[in-house]
């Protein structure tokens, strides 16, 4: 120890040989007990000088060393085997080029291993400033490498899993900015990493839903607690789709909040679907109360114009039976509505054996509560021909011809029922409950009017409807 | 039989024409004036000015929308209304119009005109 020690003076010792003892125990201490290795060169780039770390951490001692070029030393080859020139050694520069050099480099252990250091070269001077040698201390990173690696190699882990991830994920920091999107939320949105950093990526959500996605976030960031909310997101083609955004918080090792990581999912089809199922139920539930009102009102008038039980229970069943199978239609009908011609074959058909009825027509679909009143007519119309008219002989023929029209925002439908072959019609004394049906159910319900003429040849029912656009069957199968 | 009926003339807006005519049937029955039945807002509001009703038999929703129009047009005026709905919510009906009944379908048409009676005091 003694021995390096001088060597890093320099100055005799006999000037002041109390003091300089003691300066000089006191700079062994400290470079002793330094945890960095310090070399000293002189102005021929040998070493004059290492401490204890520099021992360890070379693996040389300084007798092994002294008189020696250090680089020649423990600098000597490159890790990939290469020889190191002296010349391109960016420590031994710091001598001729008067600077202080700092950097990582890799030295060459005395068992020939290699390791990662730091290193900070500083010029000597003398009293004139001219430089006379150089200090070297030296620092080995082998452990910070390692773990720098593994930080590194976990990031990647992560991204490389993140951005192959099926879902959109998002992480913010303990300010509640973005730090980071993985690249399906690029894709998605078209936004550039860069676009969504801080609160960039705001933009992205729907104006209507962002005043109330802010709201969901920052109630949670002020409790860093986990949250759930949905809201309409644009994708790059300008869309917007529903997603559902799960997000939880993130805690540091000592418990300090960090931020939040989230995914997003796009819920689309399933909000949808959801949509679509509550308005069925909600449309549903309206046709049942409708339903058993107009069971309610059949029962009504059918009490009101029957003179019997009989003809009451008769009428009654008629009609409920004419209001099951419209009912039928309309869950076989097209999205589009219950068509025109199966309305009066559903009523008729029974009653045909291949030359009593004819029905002629363009296709036509009527919208729900069309096609449900005009069953209930084509009923009563049916029911009397078979009671009185066309229908009620073996010789007898119905025949209904409708045509469609075209006009300005809806269709025009002009329908004629004709009755032939029945017993002689007279007009009857007072309208009958058929006409009255007609009349009001057909002129109100389907905004038009009915005509029935009484010629003694045969029953003439000319029916003028107007349909708007057809609304949506919600009970048409979707397979449609 | 609601002998308060008698003469009175009783705007019914329905768009369902079966319950329509079953309730304008009863009504006649009483003897009473029917003004429709309608199924639209927009016929019934001028019917509703043309022929001053004494009473009204309503439903919620008609072929074109929800009837608020036309209540709030026949309550201001002083016309008692019975309201008759198979979808709204019944209470937010009555918070709206708390002096009109409201009835939930399907509902027998002689008690739409019960409930209508009291209300007719001129015609009574």
């Amino acid at each position: 120890m003694d021995k390096r020690t001088q060597d890093c003076g320099g100055r005799r010792q006999d000037t002041d040989p109390e003091g300089f003892q003691e300066v000089q125990r006191r700079l062994n201490a400290v470079l002793d007990n330094a945890t960095v290795a310090i070399f000293l060169m002189n102005e021929r780039q040998q070493c004059t000088y290492m401490n204890a770390a520099a021992e360890r951490l070379t693996g040389y001692t300084l007798e092994e060393t002294r008189g020696r070029a250090l680089h020649d030393v423990v600098h000597h080859t490159r890790p990939d085997g290469r020889p190191y020139p002296l010349e391109e050694c960016p420590i031994d520069r710091a001598f001729p080029e008067r600077n202080r050099m700092q950097g990582e480099e890799v030295f060459v252990h005395k068992d020939g291993s290699f390791y990662p250091v730091a290193f900070t070269a500083s010029p000597i001077r003398d009293d004139s400033g001219a430089p006379v040698g150089t200090i070297i201390e030296v620092r080995g990173i082998a452990e910070e490498k390692a773990r720098e690696n593994a930080l590194r190699e976990s990031e990647e882990r992560f991204r490389n899993m993140a951005d192959n991830a099926p879902v959109m994920l998002w992480v913010t920091g303990a300010d509640g900015c973005c730090t980071y999107v993985n690249r399906l939320f690029c894709d998605f949105t078209g936004q550039s990493l860069e676009d969504a950093l801080g609160l960039g990526w705001l933009e992205t959500i729907h104006p209507e839903d962002r005043e109330e996605a802010k709201r969901v976030f920052l109630a949670a960031d002020q409790r860093r607690e986990a949250f759930q909310s949905e809201y309409r997101l644009q994708r790059a083609d300008g869309v917007y789709r529903w997603v559902m955004d799960a997000a939880a918080p993130r805690f540091g090792p000592n418990g300090d909040f960090l931020g939040y990581i989230g995914s997003v999912i796009d819920i689309d089809e399933r909000k949808e679907a959801e949509e679509r199922r509550n308005l069925l139920v909600q449309e549903l539930h309206h046709r049942v109360k409708n339903n058993l009102a107009t069971v309610q009102s059949i029962v009504g008038f059918t009490l009101r114009n029957s003179p019997t039980m009989e003809a009451f229970s008769r009428g009654l069943t008629g009609r409920i039976a004419a209001l099951a199978r419209s009912h039928t239609l309309l869950t076989e009908g097209t999205r589009a509505g219950t068509r025109l011609r199966d309305i009066f074959l559903n009523e008729l058909g029974p009653y045909d054996d291949g030359s009593r009825v004819a029905l002629e027509g363009p296709a036509v679909a009527l919208p729900n509560d069309a096609a449900v009143a005009l069953s209930m007519a084509v009923h009563e119309l049916t029911t009397n021909a078979v009671k009185y008219g066309a229908l009620s002989n073996d010789a007898g023929r119905v025949s209904v011809t409708w045509s469609v029209e075209d006009c300005g925002d809806g269709r025009k439908i002009l329908i004629d029922w004709v009755e032939r072959g029945g017993p002689p019609v007279e007009t009857p004394a007072r309208s009958g409950f058929g006409s009255v049906l007609l009349e009001r159910l057909l002129g109100r319900q389907l905004d038009g009017s009915t005509e029935i003429r009484f010629p003694p040849e045969g029953i003439e029912v000319r029916i003028r409807a107007t349909l708007g656009a057809a609304a949506p069957n919600p009970y048409a199968p979707v397979t449609e | 039989m609601s002998p308060c009926m008698r003469g009175a003339r009783i705007l019914v807006a329905e768009d369902n024409m079966l319950v329509a005519m079953d309730l304008a049937a009863e009504l006649e029955a009483c003897d009473a004036e029917v003004i429709g039945p309608f199924a639209r807002i927009g016929e019934a509001l001028t019917a509703a000015a043309e022929h001053s009703p004494d009473g009204a038999i309503l439903d919620v929703n008609l072929l074109d929308g929800e009837v608020t129009p036309l209540a709030e047009k026949l309550l201001a005026a002083g016309i008692p209304v019975v309201f008759c709905t198979g979808v709204a919510l019944p209470k937010d009906l009555r918070g709206r119009y708390p002096d009109s009944p409201v009835f939930i379908k399907p509902t027998p048409p002689e008690r739409l005109a019960e409930a209508l009676c009291p209300l007719i005091g001129g015609a009574a």
